[in-house]
């Protein structure tokens, strides 16, 4: 059976704990067949087109596929990051909306076709927003190696001008820090209402048996705390953005500065997005746990077993 | 003096008291200004990185989140070590060098 840790080589942050029997069996083999979907309609139809236009070019046999598949990854590179921002997530995240605003039925039957569509959608979103991020990883593997070959000082700081983004994680912690800071009571309730609808559904791994973010009330009390009157994110980011101007302008290079800071634009936006898609990725999961834990608890079902039970087991 | 090596997440060099924390729901024992040990981060530890002075992985490479959100807040990360989390103790002094990709008890 496939198992998440079989996909650890694509990053082996995630995919760490084992998978529990639920996720094994109710959303990885919707995953492994969007995988399926997303090659037979976008990499194989890419690498047949480019690999058969160079045939035209080249007769030998093998050259036209190697081309092909080095195209593809080039064309892939290039568009992927387009894709994702004016298609793929506009899509995805009408598709959180609904699934969030999904309501709880009182007949168990209909609560299973809900929880069966969300999975459609969250395995959909999960392979193609995974897919966009290997293009996003792939733009900072290349300027890892291209930047040592364009600067002319050779202390190597490519890092230091992927820093100072706008992103996700910045709003993640301005928002908290806003929350944490809120002097009027009623105020602040609302504010970490919020907060919770906004970032609290991001998650640790990819297993619905893990709490998201927002479960985890103690951890953010505790993260509250600590944002208590101290420097504002904002602020820190402004230092950080200097960081990266002052690198941008000690940079000396062999290539023109337009085609260089062209380059790392398009780094950047990459990194960003790579990050960023995270905070989209997984959403849903919080609903999709509230309506499983539901289903669970009308079958007098605990939560430490619930996860343990095959999905065609929880539907009987 | 046990030295620990791993990969260069984020250059710079700290001193500092480590608190080794496997799940974000144990963030009771961490005080600003800790040195963070873990196995790895996700979105999930980002408001938590942003108070410590120093980020060690076990897992991860230089693309790794752990990486990229230390780089954003300036400060050092050793990644990828592979034991870290097995090897340090709450409280121990570490001094974790982000340029080498080196952390070192004391």
């Amino acid at each position: 059976m496939l198992e998440l840790r079989h996909f650890r080589f694509l990053n082996p942050e995630w995919f760490r704990k084992p998978q529990s029997k639920l996720e094994a069996t109710l959303r990885i083999p919707l995953v492994t067949k969007e995988i399926g979907i997303l090659a037979l309609t976008r990499v194989f139809p890419l690498i047949a087109i480019f690999s058969l236009t160079i045939r035209f070019l080249i007769t030998f046999p093998i050259i036209p596929i190697v081309l092909g598949v080095f195209l593809y990854i080039l064309f892939e590179l290039w568009v992927l990051e387009r894709w994702y921002k004016n298609n793929l997530l506009p899509y995805h995240i009408k598709n959180i909306d609904f699934v969030n605003k999904m309501e709880i039925p009182v007949d168990s039957n209909a609560l299973i076709g809900n929880i069966e569509k969300s999975i459609r959608m969250s395995a959909y979103g999960i392979v193609r927003i995974g897919y966009v991020g290997l293009a996003s990883w792939g733009w900072e593997m290349l300027f890892k190696f291209i930047y040592p070959l364009i600067a002319r000082d050779k202390e190597y700081i490519y890092s230091d001008l992927l820093i100072g983004m706008p992103n996700k994680v910045l709003e993640f912690n301005q928002t908290l820090w806003e929350v944490a800071n809120e002097t009027d009571n009623s105020k602040k309730v609302m504010m970490y209402q919020s907060f919770l609808d906004k970032f609290g559904s991001v998650v640790d791994d990819m297993d619905l048996s893990f709490r998201t973010f927002r479960e985890k009330p103690n951890a953010i009390k505790i993260l509250l705390d600590l944002n208590k009157d101290t420097i504002e994110p904002d602020i820190d980011h402004q230092k950080t953005l200097n960081r990266y101007q002052s690198t941008l302008n000690s940079v000396k290079l062999i290539i023109p500065f337009p085609f260089f800071i062209n380059l790392v634009n398009k780094v950047r936006a990459n990194v960003v997005l790579r990050e960023d898609r995270r905070f989209y990725e997984f959403v849903m999961d919080y609903k999709i746990r509230v309506m499983i834990l539901e289903l669970g608890k009308r079958k007098n079902i605990a939560e430490s077993e619930l996860f343990n039970k095959s999905w065609e087991e929880l539907k009987k | 003096m046990k030295q620990i090596k791993g990969l260069s997440g984020s250059r710079g060099l700290v001193t500092g008291k480590a608190k080794v924390i496997l799940d974000i729901e144990n963030l009771k024992k961490f005080e600003k200004g800790d040195i963070l040990i873990t196995v790895s981060t996700s979105p999930q530890w980002t408001p938590i990185i942003r108070f410590a002075s120093a980020i060690v992985t076990d897992i991860g490479g230089s693309l790794s989140h752990a990486a990229i959100i230390s780089r954003e807040f300036g400060i050092p990360a050793v990644v990828g070590t592979q034991e870290a989390t097995k090897l340090i103790k709450d409280g121990q002094k570490v001094t974790v060098n982000g340029t080498a990709g080196v952390v070192e008890i004391l």
